[in-house]
């Protein structure tokens, strides 16, 4: 037995003991099914900075010496909220002809305690590749993604555990054969439409009574069990997991009403008729619209809706939402093209306007897990937000120079970068590392005392078992650092 | 009453038939276990569900089987049905079903909108509930078609009546099994496919209903995306 196994064997005793259970119940696999259920669930969001977003200019800017060929800012674009010094402009600006109101500031403001800046320096500036690794750590569990590891660490009983919304390498698997497939994450290309996946028949016109479209069903499952093709085939994984997914968990998803739950919008006729196809929206569509009152034309916002219902109604604990690489116009320029990468035709405003974004977007999503209970009836377990981490991941950093003094210029791919977690399980209120005033290069940190450590750096490595140590993730390898765990 | 006995009769004559000569049935879980354990090799297998019948035939030992995705399973589900594109599936009435809502479950990707520059492996949880409503709202689409006339596909039957005889429904079975498996009925399928005729409590189903329910179990058995 290795390390990590028994490490997580002995978790498992242990919290099965804290209820009373005997450890011979875990060992049976009759008995495991009956395994009673610890409520010691915790949630991960991941927000990906998709195309780069860079950490010196968002939550660790320099500042502008004079004329500094160096990516830093004047005093006047700069703010403090706390220890954390970040990029503001103190009056909206003007990004080919659209306005954009920064959104760091205040979501410092907002959040501080509980954001923790960890920097890093990674190990690819290939978008796809990098993405995959910001989730992978690089390979140091074993290829899992951060999202695979906590669905299996918490998403036991969960329908969908891990769901990802994201593009491109965010959007890829991990690379551990050997993990379940019950984990590894069901892509979700549409938020807004995703509750018609949860269940087959409602909201269709004309169907025939649900009885006896479930009788229907229990005829299709004896002709499947008898068939040429369902004996023929009985062994191939594929099939199981067909039959599996349509004969167990699709019922429990229409059970659960999902369709319903998750529909974050209210009936509109003519764009979004709910009422005339026998639908209706969430009891929870008003909070979240209030959140995110653009989710119907904004998708990065119906992604974060969806995340938080998700999580609410115990369908997934692991969800990764992304920024599209298209333009968004709805009132303004809401996405860049190419969302952060628009960084290569005009590096400043973009990280402003894509940080922006991202953090407004991150700060309804915070909100909304603060005001929910984790259960409804039992206030004593407190809300979802104290079981919840966000890990803002980018793909890599950005050049860390420019013609001197320019606010107008492009910059390419740079390893050098650091990452935002926002959590209560971590030290939060500041920044972890540090970042060199000549070269605008981050170095890391004594990983014991968070004391910062010039020529040193932190690596994918790091990031990835920060993220694994608050979500109680065990695995061989994962780096200690426990000054960054909050007690 | 007569009718169920002599479905029942058949059903245990078929049943009969096909277990001699294979004395040791397999035994096959269902529902393929739930996902509980340490993490590596997990989530399928075997459990302990109810033997399944035996096979006069061999079992695939290579057991692969591919995923039928969804621009082929529109492409046959037009083709089968005689419909036309737009008059699939679309949720609300305004979303399509194949190129926007169920791309993704149903095998399909969108590398310009979305960026997912490769398909899913393999379905999701969501893939049958995506079929599920894509066959379904076909369907329906087709009965409301032939309802209106000149009746295309379900021409064995009269679309308006409160019930149907068996001799009927097995042409109509028959015939949807040609359109939507590309093959005939065994005999033992289309017995089992007659319990659609009633509710289960002795009550009639309508010929519309009928249609529609014959169409859609059809229409979304394994074999007709895993192939």
């Amino acid at each position: 037995m290795n390390r990590s196994t028994r490490r997580q064997m002995l978790h498992r005793l242990g919290t099965a003991a804290a209820v009373g259970a005997v450890a011979p119940a875990l060992l049976s696999k009759g008995a495991r099914a009956e395994r009673p259920i610890i409520d010691d669930r915790k949630l991960l969001f991941v927000i990906a900075a998709a195309g780069g977003g860079s950490i010196i200019d968002s939550f660790m800017p320099l500042v502008d010496a004079g004329n500094s060929p160096i990516v830093s800012y004047p005093a006047s674009f700069l703010a403090q909220s706390g220890a954390f010094r970040c990029v503001h402009a103190p009056v909206p600006i003007n990004l080919g002809g659209f306005s954009i109101t920064g959104h760091i500031k205040p979501f410092l403001d907002r959040h501080r305690d509980d954001v923790a800046v960890i920097t890093e320096e990674s190990t690819s500036v290939n978008h796809v590749v990098a993405q995959k690794r910001s989730l992978t750590g690089a390979g140091v569990n074993r290829g899992r993604t951060i999202l695979e590891a906590a669905a299996e660490r918490h998403g036991h009983g969960l329908v969908l555990p891990n769901v990802n919304m994201c593009e491109s390498g965010y959007l890829e698997n991990g690379d551990d054969v050997t993990l379940s497939s019950t984990f590894r994450s069901t892509a979700v290309a549409d938020a807004l439409l995703f509750p018609f996946a949860t269940d087959g028949f409602r909201g269709i016109k004309n169907a025939p009574a649900r009885p006896l479209l479930e009788r229907a069903r229990e005829i299709r499952r004896q002709l499947d069990r008898n068939s040429v093709a369902g004996h023929t085939f009985r062994d191939a994984p594929i099939q199981k997991r067909w039959l599996d997914a349509r004969d167990r968990l699709v019922p429990q998803m229409e059970a659960a009403d999902l369709i319903t739950k998750l529909t974050m919008v209210g009936n509109i006729p003519g764009q979004i008729p709910l009422t005339e196809f026998d639908l209706e929206s969430s009891p929870d569509g008003p909070a979240v619209r209030a959140q995110f009152p653009s989710l119907q034309s904004d998708p990065l916002e119906a992604q974060a809706a969806l995340a938080f219902l998700l999580t609410r109604h115990r369908v997934s604990c692991a969800v990764a939402i992304s920024p599209s690489f298209n333009p968004l116009l709805d009132g303004g320029l809401k996405n860049t093209p190419l969302a952060f990468d628009f960084s290569h035709s005009n590096h400043t405003l973009t990280q402003y306007a894509m940080w922006s974004r991202i953090l407004k977007v991150a700060d309804g999503l915070i909100t909304l897990l603060k005001n929910q209970l984790w259960d409804d009836a039992d206030p004593s377990q407190g809300t979802m937000w104290e079981r919840s981490v966000v890990y803002i991941a980018s793909d890599f950093g950005r050049d860390k120079t420019r013609p001197p003094g320019s606010f107008e210029f492009g910059s390419g791919h740079h390893l050098n970068n650091g990452n935002v977690i926002v959590s209560p399980l971590l030290n939060g209120g500041r920044v972890y590392g540090g970042v060199d005033a000549a070269t605008g290069l981050t170095f890391g940190f004594d990983r014991a005392t968070g004391v910062a450590a010039p020529g040193t750096l932190m690596h994918e490595e790091d990031v990835y078992s920060v993220l694994a140590s608050a979500l109680d993730i065990d695995f061989e390898g994962r780096i200690a650092i426990p000054t960054m765990l909050r007690s | 009453m007569l009718r169920r006995s002599i479905r029942t009769a058949v059903a245990a004559s078929v049943l009969a038939v096909v277990v001699v000569g294979c004395p040791d049935p397999p035994v096959v879980g269902e529902g393929e276990g739930e996902g509980e354990g340490e993490g590596e090799g997990e989530g399928e297998g075997e459990g302990e569900g109810e033997p399944l019948p035996p096979a006069p035939f061999a079992i695939s030992t290579k057991a692969e089987v591919a995923w039928k995705r969804h621009r082929a399973v529109e492409n046959d589900l037009l083709d089968a049905l005689a419909l036309q594109k737009g008059e699939l599936c679309n949720e609300l009435g305004i979303f399509s079903c194949i190129d926007f809502v169920h791309t993704v479950p149903l095998g399909g990707n969108d590398p310009f909108v979305k960026s997912q520059y490769e398909p899913l492996s393999s379905p999701t949880v969501t893939s049958p509930v995506a079929l599920e409503r894509v066959v379904l709202s076909g369907c329906i689409a087709r009965v409301d078609k032939d309802v209106a006339g000149p009746a295309v596909v379900f021409t064995t039957l009269a679309l308006g009546a409160s019930s149907v005889d068996d001799t009927e429904a097995e042409a109509t079975l028959d015939l949807l099994a040609r359109r939507l498996l590309r093959r005939d009925l065994a005999d033992d399928e289309r017995v089992r496919l007659l319990d659609l005729t009633d509710d289960g409590a002795g009550g009639a189903v309508s010929a519309r209903d009928f249609a529609v329910l014959a169409c859609v179990t059809i229409g979304t058995m394994a074999e007709t995306v895993l192939y």
